[in-house]
């Protein structure tokens, strides 16, 4: 019975080994050299004007997760676009049912005002 | 285009829509109530919206009845309706319909939205019904969480009140960690079955021998941890009383309700069904587990003076009475249970609706001082409470008892007697804190509230002779001054709030009538048993 | 329409009128709450009179109909229904116990009419009457244990109606506490019968037993005395009467009431509804039979003693009753109903003349202060009359006929049935010569006091209302006996009953007259169609003898009580002197009060008084309440102290959970 994972346990423990010996020999091996602009939150590009106890605005959360919301509800149109041709009208009037319920969500979003950036 | 349409038609996956309309009527319902949270007017969005909601339930219990006596798989075998999920599905809506009602004028649907209020609760019905219905490990998850997602929101609706919001969080993140385990547990049936459809898990168990596998069995005691945690049975109740307490009171009816019977239902199937011959491994845990949920909730219930939190211990209570009728795997045992459950449904439903009336009419809360002196001023609201305490005991003609009856004879048959003894010793512990309660009500005298508490024409019938003891009636309530705005204190005063009077007196009554004559409620639990086809 | 149909009405009408005068006592005006219950109670017989027609029009052999409800729980091994019986018997009964009830009921919406807690009283006197019909009509064992404990709980309501009264509410907790001892007697029996029949029905079990119990087997025999101690606790016999007489506390139509239709005649009931469980064990009906000959011949000496009116004439009734259970004990069914029906008419009359002679008397009830009302309550005196003649056998009043009836059974079955028949004759010498005692000494002689007045139209009133059994004074707010309280016979209403009893009385008997008519022999045949023991009397036997002996006997106790009271007034003394032992155990009514006392009261007291002093108080109280409720709070404080309101705690406690259910299954691998 056990002896079934056995494999994966052989797995996790290469893997742990691996990931440590890598983490270990950068560490040893590599140069050290402590400047002021490697403990900024990026290394490159224009110089942060964030500091650290910057809150983003809820609004940000909200359109965020809005558009991961939709962003995924549509990706699910995707293999319906495949097979559309095997499913025939059916699949027709699934995509318009769920695209209803889409476009009711839109409206609430909408309505509600959680768009508008505040 | 009529070709294109038969076509179609042989490509498309049969869909059974009669045994879908209660889901579809409560998440259309959903649909439509949501947007006409959009509406203009304050006025418009609040009669609307609750009126569709009623509406929605009211066509999902429709449904149901449409479909009594059905016993078919329907969506590929993930959900099936039979007499078991129909009867459940009953309990759900009524409750969902009774929330509906409660929470016409509180607080909690104005501050979160009356479109948004009403549509999570029939999609949390909508979760539950899945759930009652479920017929793979797939449909169940989802159920679940279904179900407690929407819950999570609604405890929290009364934005403006700490307590409300702490209870809602609390229940998500305790709630996840349920969920969580659960998923697992199911994962781990899955792993050592595999199959998640509830009656290949059955004949994988019964033909490969699998009864003593230590992943299956592991598997099982999470799925069992899991929805102990969703029935609050102890010791996975501590959720139930801080987040019956904080919630909105309505919410809190529906998920004392609700969330039981779907939760039970699901106990019945999972366990009747799907696991039926691992019997003798989960039976002796799924009983000890009733035994530490009866003596924990009514132990804990003693010392509480919140009538919510009170309750909340009582519910734990309950849902160990009612494991009893899961654990012996019988008909006669899913019998009990269904028939408790829809017992348990009216009990609550009164003494819930007398305790909502009491917190709009006193400012006082839940306390138990907002029912003292309730026989004298107002016995419209103490009969009802008076019933649903006496039948939560189980005192005989009233519902609660033939339940309990029912229950214990279940136990005795499926060789758990000493569970039936540990339900009757419950009971008569329960007997100290539900009769404290009606003491409140008939044998104190009421808190001085002023203007509101008008003395009643009808003072009580017992004790005395009231023609020859005028000293005897309205000692409790003098003379009351005329009507005027509103004492000290006045912030949540209501007047007359004759939805929830009316409720209150309808559960109370039925609960008296269904204990004098509980054939009715007999036949339909009856139904419910025997689509358990395992059994016996 | 069918006759359950009927059957059903007849319960429904007195439980209407309960609810609608327990609810509306408060805004019934005037006597409405007397005529709304009359009216229930009317409009039961009404129905039940047309569910007797109904039933005849069926053929004899299918006059058993059994209705349901609905059921209650019908699970393995018990149908409990909601199920009445309708039979000729049941008929019979809710035919008496309407009729006799409607009357009293009439009567009572002039005679409690200045009671300050009329509706109450109408709304307990109509829950009285629901109860009886339930019990007589019930169609298994559940529902007739339902309507005996109803009975006895109504009973309990009435007889301490008067309820700031000692006396009358020690009277009702007397009353209750024996009658619960009978509904235990009751229970079990149904108990020893349910477990071999395995039913409650009755049809079934009457068609079960002669194949589950062989004759005076063991279990049948023990459930039978038991069904006998529960009619026994009913109907006042033998030892468990002592309730009865104290029963007069209640109010008069109280009296008449438990008397003449609803509670006392439960037992008779009983035993002819329960027969072929006591055919089948003869052993246990012997018992019933001697029972009642001993409680009639011992009653009927009490009463001989006894100067409240009141009480002798309950102790009259318990004598009668003693001749019914004596008569269906020993087959005579249809005789022992008979009697039942008679004995409704001429004690429910006596009552309501006693009464009218107690109100009268501003309420005093002794013997000793009455005498010559004669010429002042002419009709009250006629009422009397006739309920007396009836009561002692004189023909041709009803008395005569249906006592007769059970005596001449009794004597035909032979053996030592011998000693009952010889007993109930000198039975029924004594009732003549108790109850025309009763009469002259309230009628005739000297005019009282209060006679006088009253023939000068002036009314008796007390200057103090004072209770009639100890004589102290007490507070009117309990209604009767108020100084403004008057009543004689003088009320339409209550002369109207009195009227329509009498003739009852009077003509009642005639419906079975030997060897002319068999009225309610052939009507009760289908009942007991499977009794071996019931017949059609239509052969001579003992039957003149009876006939003369009995008329011979009602006479001379007349005659005897004539020349005790009326001609040579001093003979009663002179007898009293002679025999002071005799007289002394008659006045103390054979010391029936201190023998349960002694056996069971004081015992009782004396093992309470140790279980409260020593038992509770060391064991229970410090060992067991303590620990239990120590116990108890400890588990709530420790369920509370978990409640910490910590979500990380209830997580923990979660894991803890998840981990101890996790091993146990794994232990279970």
């Amino acid at each position: 019975m056990l002896r079934s994972y056995l494999p994966a346990l052989v797995f996790l423990l290469l893997g742990g080994v691996v990931g440590l010996a890598f983490a270990l020999l950068n560490h040893r091996l590599g140069p050290h050299r402590r400047v002021a602009h490697k403990q900024d939150p990026y290394e490159c590009g224009l110089p942060s004007e964030v500091r650290r106890g910057f809150r983003f605005g809820i609004s940000f959360y909200l359109v965020a997760m809005l558009f991961i919301l939709f962003d995924i509800e549509v990706i699910f149109l995707y293999p319906v676009a495949v097979r559309v041709r095997a499913f025939g009208a059916f699949a027709l009037y699934e995509t318009i049912v769920f695209i209803v319920l889409l476009a009711v969500a839109f409206v609430y979003v909408w309505r509600r005002g959680a768009l508008e950036w505040r | 285009m009529s070709v294109a349409l038969a076509a179609a038609r042989l490509h498309g996956p049969h869909i059974d829509w009669g045994g879908l309309s209660p889901i579809l009527a409560l998440l259309g319902g959903a649909v439509v109530v949501l947007l006409v949270g959009l509406a203009p007017r304050r006025e418009v969005r609040r009669l609307v919206a609750s009126g569709l909601a009623l509406v929605a339930f009211a066509a999902a219990l429709g449904c149901t009845i449409w479909q009594w006596d059905a016993s078919k798989s329907i969506v590929s075998g993930a959900l099936r309706v039979d007499d078991l999920a129909l009867a459940v599905n009953l309990i759900l809506v009524s409750a969902g319909a009774a929330t509906v009602l409660l929470s016409w004028r509180a607080r909690a649907s104005g501050e979160a939205g009356h479109g948004e209020f009403y549509a999570l609760v029939l999609t949390s019905t909508a979760g539950m019904s899945v759930l009652v219905a479920a017929q793979n490990t797939v449909s169940l998850f989802l159920g679940i969480e279904l179900l407690s997602i929407p819950l999570y929101v609604l405890c929290a609706t009364e934005l403006h009140r700490s307590p409300s919001l702490e209870s809602g969080l609390k229940y998500l993140v305790i709630g996840s960690v349920g969920s969580a385990t659960l998923l697992y547990g199911l994962a781990m049936i899955y792993g050592a079955t595999g199959s998640t459809d509830f009656d290949a898990i059955a004949s994988a168990i019964a033909s490969g021998g699998l009864a003593s596998d230590p992943l299956l069995l592991t598997g099982i005691a999470l799925v069992v941890v899991g929805l102990a945690f969703k029935s609050s049975v102890a010791p996975f109740h501590q959720w139930t009383p801080d987040v019956y307490e904080g919630a909105p009171t309505p919410i809190t009816t529906f998920m004392a309700v609700a969330t039981k019977a779907a939760a039970l239902g699901i106990f019945l199937r999972f366990f009747d069904v799907a696991l039926v011959s691992a019997q003798v491994s989960w039976a002796p845990a799924l009983a000890a587990l009733a035994t530490i949920s009866i003596v924990v909730g009514n132990v804990g219930a003693l010392g509480q003076s919140s009538l919510k939190r009170l309750l909340a211990y009582s519910a734990v209570a309950q849902a160990g009475y009612l494991l009893a009728g899961v654990v012996v795997s019988t008909r006669a045992g899913a019998r009990a249970t269904v028939f408790y459950l829809a017992v348990y449904l009216l009990m609550n439903l009164a003494a819930f609706a007398v305790v909502v009336a009491r917190e709009r009419e006193t400012g006082l809360g839940d306390d138990i001082a907002a029912v003292e002196g309730l026989g004298a001023s107002r016995p419209w609201l103490a009969w009802p409470m008076t019933i649903a305490m006496l039948s939560l005991a189980g005192i005989p003609a009233t519902a609660g008892f033939v339940g309990k009856l029912f229950l214990i004879q279940a136990s005795a048959d499926g060789g758990y007697t000493w569970l039936g003894v540990v339900i009757v010793v419950g009971s008569m512990v329960s007997l100290a804190y539900y009769l404290r309660v009606v003491a409140a009500m008939w044998m104190r005298p009421g808190p001085s509230l002023g203007a509101t508490e008008a003395a009643s024409p009808y003072p009580a019938i017992a004790g005395g002779s009231p023609e020859a003891d005028p000293d005897a009636i309205g000692t409790s309530t003098p003379a009351a001054p005329p009507a005027g705005d509103g004492g000290p204190g006045a912030g949540a005063r209501e007047g007359f709030q004759p939805e929830v009077v009316g409720l209150a007196l309808a559960a109370g009554a039925a609960t008296v009538f269904f204990g004098i004559v509980p054939s009715p409620l007999v036949d339909l639990a009856r139904a419910a048993g025997n689509s358990l086809l395992g059994l016996f | 329409m069918t006759a359950t149909t009927f059957g059903w009405l007849v319960l429904l009408f007195p439980l209407a009128g309960t609810v609608v005068l327990g609810l509306g006592w408060r805004s019934l005006p005037g006597r409405s709450a007397g005529w709304i219950g009359t009216a229930a109670i009317a409009a039961s017989f009404a129905c039940a009179v047309v569910c007797l027609a109904a039933l005849q029009s069926h053929h004899p052999g299918a006059r058993q109909l059994t209705s349901t409800l609905w059921d209650y729980a019908v699970t393995v091994g018990v149908d409990a229904r909601l199920s009445i019986l309708v039979d000729p018997l049941a008929v019979m009964m809710i035919l008496v116990v309407s009729g006799i009830s409607a009357l009293i009921h009439l009567y009572s919406v002039s005679y409690l009419w200045s009671d300050r807690g009329y509706a109450r009283f109408f709304s307990y006197l109509n829950f009285f009457v629901f109860s009886m019909l339930l019990l007589v009509l019930a169609g298994n064992f559940l529902v007739l244990i339902i309507g005996w404990a109803f009975v006895g709980a109504a009973s309990y309501l009435l007889i301490s109606f008067w309820y700031r009264r000692t006396t009358a509410t020690r009277a009702g907790i007397k009353a209750f506490v024996i009658n619960v001892v009978g509904d235990v007697g009751l229970v079990l029996g149904t108990y020893f019968i349910l477990k071999h029949t395995g039913t409650l029905d009755f049809v079934k079990t009457f068609n079960a037993v002669p194949h589950v119990f062989a004759r005076d087997d063991g279990d049948l025999v023990a459930g039978c005395v038991l069904l006998l101690v529960g009619a026994f606790a009913k109907s006042a016999q033998i030892p468990l009467h002592t309730w009865l007489p104290d029963a007069m506390e209640g109010p008069t139509p109280v009296s008449a009431l438990i008397h003449a239709a609803t509670m006392v005649t439960a037992g008779v009931y009983l035993i002819a509804r329960l027969h072929p469980l006591f055919e089948r064990a003869p052993a246990a009906a012997d018992v019933g039979a001697v029972i009642g000959c001993l409680t009639l011949v011992v009653a009927a000496t009490i009463a001989l003693a006894q100067t409240d009116v009141k009480r002798v004439i309950a102790y009259s009734t318990m004598s009668q009753i003693g001749y019914m259970i004596m008569g269906v004990s020993v087959g005579a069914y249809a005789a022992g109903l008979f009697h039942l029906m008679t004995h409704a008419f001429f004690k429910a009359l006596l009552f309501m003349a006693a009464g009218s002679l107690i109100g009268a008397m501003a309420g005093e009830q002794s013997l000793n202060r009455m005498g010559g009302f004669r010429r002042a309550m002419p009709f009250t005196y006629a009422a009397f009359v006739v309920g007396g003649l009836a009561l002692s056998g004189v023909p041709p009043f009803s008395g005569f006929f249906s006592k007769d009836e059970i005596l001449l059974v009794t004597g035909e079955r032979g053996g030592w049935h011998w000693i009952l028949y010889v007993a109930g004759y000198a039975g029924a010498l004594l009732t003549a010569v108790y109850t025309f005692r009763l009469i002259f000494r309230a009628f005739h002689g000297e005019p009282v006091k209060e006679a006088t007045e009253l023939e000068h139209g002036h009314l008796a009133h007390a200057d103090h209302p004072f209770n009639p059994a100890t004589g102290e004074e007490e507070d009117t707010d309990v209604g009767f006996p108020g100084p403004e309280h008057h009543i004689a016979e003088r009320d339409p209403p209550m002369r109207l009953a009195m009227g329509v009893l009498a003739v009852g009385a009077l003509v009642a008997g005639l419906v079975q007259i030997p060897k002319v008519d068999f009225v309610i022999d052939h009507f009760l045949h289908p009942s007991f169609a499977d009794s071996a023991l019931y017949e059609v009397r239509t052969k001579n036997g003992l039957l003149a003898v009876g006939l003369i002996v009995g008329t011979a006997l009602g006479l001379a106790g007349v005659a005897i009580a004539y020349r005790i009271w009326v001609t040579r007034p001093g003979t009663a003394a002179a007898i009293q002197a002679r025999l002071t032992f005799v007289h002394r155990l008659l006045v103390n009514k054979w010391y029936f009060d201190e023998l349960l006392d002694l056996l069971f009261v004081r015992p009782g007291a004396w093992m309470g008084r140790f279980a409260q002093q020593t038992f509770e108080r060391v064991v229970v109280n410090e060992a067991l309440v303590g620990g239990t409720t120590g116990l108890v709070r400890a588990g709530s404080a420790a369920v509370r102290a978990a409640q910490s309101g910590f979500v990380r705690y209830y997580a923990g406690v979660l894991v803890i959970g998840i981990a101890a259910v996790s091993l146990y299954f794994l232990l279970q691998s």
